[in-house]
């Protein structure tokens, strides 16, 4: 294996944390882990081989603090900064920071960074590129008056959107015109809090659209390769929760075409490392530029599983300045994978956040095709703080159905207790006909949540019966409710073994 | 045994006869079921309910039973009904609104006294990085708003009344 880097430097936390900090150790790379007061336990802490704290819980003050990470960077010797998905993996001026002090950013320049920052302004240079895009403002919106008068022009519905956005923060759509004065207080409230930049802007919303992405790679010496997309249509409150490859909905012709337009667009900012572009594909199968995410994204497992490339390894040798060991022809992606995204969310109370201690959990075995990204373990305390992702869950399979059936399995075996999950959710998309015909766009979800759930019925008649078998063992005082010594078992044998040490 | 449950403002009479060392029969709506049970710890019990397994975790406090299972939770009330109809008589009139997650108040959007409309937003919550409007339930009169602006809150905290 090339050399690249000797220390790494993760900014960031939980689930994708842990996942680059897995890939620097293969690679014969230090991780280096920083964390805020509300994860001096966190997992991506305790699997690191060096960690720094950085401060308050809240994310201004540690996990987006630049000069705080940027310190720690110089202190431990870290050569180069990774900063996962979330937090500043999208800020400009930590890779400015990073320029400056000589410290390598595993990402894009910072000019391309900028560009595609900004949604209008990537829009811009998108149009000059001659790749399409979908009607709408390029400029922020000002004011409730403009606002007013650029929704008519468009045409109802219409979506608002937060300029520096992304993962669906920010993001309102507007039926009619009476409902548009609240959406925008209400996305510009989000986009100042989520961002720090109430910018918001306008745009015409596609009907029965289909929500894909390309990824790319593009290294130092000139090469930009795409592989393959990923169909992230499944989606609620514009948040996606499961994505798969290869997409059921496209044909090989308009694959190629997307994978193209890709690279033509990561040419035209002279993007470099990873990144993903994501288009709008109406019915028809025309696809509309929406925006680059110039990072690592969270379904980027999906890609990995098809095509066995190690995306994080990529990213690091090429911000170590080799060049990518395969060409286009060289990627030949096989079989299907799925990932879900699994949340401290209660999916049977409108998904509210669910943070909180796992007093219980079993992870599903691994088995042939069966990936499980998570941040978590039993006794931890989901905090309050963050993004609810516990864990992104991913199989594959040689064939869609086999991949799918692979996901259902190990959902099945999937327990995490104490808070609530999306776990059983997922089932339910799972086993929906329209799902498993693969005939679905981002209407699914809506849809789905109209119809009634099955599942919901039988556990609950399970949980009634073990609640009074529970009820009856407790009033003969039997096994159920014996008061259990709480001494633990490794206690216990630490101490009998000391015993015989003494003898 | 005979009991009876409270899930979801709903009753339940469970009547359950040990037969075997391990088993049991549950009759619950005029169906029967036969249930095996296999404690694997204080609080994890493995079911086998007429052939089918089920992995169940249940915790139990002085008031109710919280029951995971297939990755859903219930909270199954053991309040006898006389209870239940106390409280439900109580909420008529006055509404005591709280949060149902942790989190963090953006804003406060009415005063106390405002009157308001079912469904009108009166704050919003942010937790996990989502604005949550919190609606009213009821037409009526604001009485008390405990948090403000920028204050955490816990699950369960009140959050407004409303007369």
């Amino acid at each position: 294996m090339e050399k690249t880097f000797e220390k790494i430097l993760v900014a960031n936390r939980g689930e994708i944390a842990v996942r680059i900090i897995r890939t620097c150790r293969e690679m014969g790379i230090v991780p280096v882990a920083i964390y805020s007061d509300a994860d001096k336990k966190a997992l991506h802490v305790r699997v690191a081989d060096e960690a720094y704290p950085i401060g308050e819980a809240k994310p201004s003050a540690s996990y987006l603090n630049v000069e705080k990470i940027i310190a720690v960077a110089k202190d431990c010797g870290a050569q180069a900064i990774h900063p996962g998905y979330g937090f500043l993996a999208e800020n400009p001026r930590l890779v400015k920071r990073c320029e400056e002090e000589g410290i390598v950013f595993i990402g894009p320049p910072s000019r391309a960074m900028g560009i595609m920052g900004s949604k209008t302004a990537s829009r811009t240079q998108m149009v000059e590129a001659g790749v399409p895009i979908i009607p709408g403002t390029l400029a922020p919106i000002e004011d409730e008056k403009i606002l007013e008068r650029e929704a008519e022009k468009i045409g109802f519905p219409v979506i608002l959107k937060a300029s520096a956005g992304g993962g669906g923060k920010g993001l309102r759509l507007v039926e009619n015109r009476k409902a548009l004065a609240s959406a925008f207080r209400l996305a510009r409230s989000e986009a100042e809090s989520s961002f720090d930049d109430p910018s918001v802007y306008i745009e015409k919303y596609i009907q029965e659209p289909h929500h894909i992405e390309i990824q790319i790679l593009a290294d130092n010496s000139g090469n930009t390769v795409y592989l393959g997309e990923r169909e992230c249509s499944i989606q609620r409150r514009y948040q996606k929760v499961l994505e798969e490859t290869p997409s059921p909905f496209l044909d090989e012709n308009t694959r190629h075409e997307m994978g193209r337009a890709a690279v033509k667009v990561a040419a035209a900012v002279n993007y470099r490392n990873a990144g993903t572009v994501e288009f709008i594909v109406d019915n028809n199968k025309n696809f509309y530029f929406l925006e680059m995410n110039t990072r690592l994204q969270v379904e980027h497992p999906v890609t990995e599983m098809v095509t066995g490339i190690d995306l994080v390894k990529c990213q690091i040798e090429i911000a170590s300045g080799l060049p990518l060991a395969f060409s286009q022809e060289d990627i030949k992606p096989n079989g299907h994978s799925l990932q879900c995204r699994i949340y401290a969310e209660d999916p049977d109370n409108d998904f509210m956040p669910s943070p909180g201690k796992i007093v219980h959990l079993r992870v599903p075995s691994g088995g042939l095709g069966v990936r499980d990204d998570n941040g978590i373990y039993e006794g931890y305390v989901v905090p309050m703080e963050y993004d609810p992702l516990l864990s992104k869950l991913v199989t594959w399979g040689q064939t869609r159905i086999e991949a799918i059936q692979r996901m259902l399995r190990a959902l099945s075996e999937y327990q995490i207790y104490g808070i609530r999950t999306t776990v059983p959710f997922f089932k339910r998309i799972l086993r929906h006909p329209r799902f498993f015909a693969g005939d679905y766009n981002t209407h699914f979800i809506p849809n789905m949540e109209k119809e009634k759930d099955g599942g919901e019925t039988r556990d609950e008649l399970v949980a009634l019966i073990a609640a009074g078998i529970k009820s009856y063992y407790e009033s003969k005082g039997g096994i159920g409710s014996r008061q259990k010594s709480r001494t633990s078992q490794w206690k216990t044998q630490g101490r009998w073994q000391s015993m015989n040490k003494r003898r | 045994m005979n009991v009876s449950f409270w899930l979801d403002d709903r009753e339940f009479r469970l009547n359950l006869t040990q037969t075997t060392k391990n088993d049991t029969q549950v009759s619950m709506d005029g169906k029967q079921y036969r249930v095996s049970v296999e404690f694997l710890s204080e609080d994890e019990i493995l079911l086998n309910i007429d052939g089918k397994i089920y992995n169940v975790i249940v915790s139990t406090n002085t008031t109710s039973y919280t029951v995971y299972i297939n990755g859903r939770c219930f909270r199954i009330e053991k309040k006898s009904a006389l209870q239940i109809l106390g409280q439900k008589t109580g909420k008529q009139r006055k509404t005591s609104v709280n949060t149902s997650m942790p989190g963090r108040i953006v804003k406060v959007l009415v005063n106390e006294g405002d009157s308001v409309e079912e469904g009108q937003a009166v704050l919003i919550l942010e937790a996990m990085k989502m604005q949550n409007e919190i609606k009213s339930p009821q037409s009526g009169r604001i009485g008390k708003i405990c948090p403000e602006a920028g204050e955490s809150v816990e699950t369960g905290a009140l959050l407004f009344t409303v007369d």
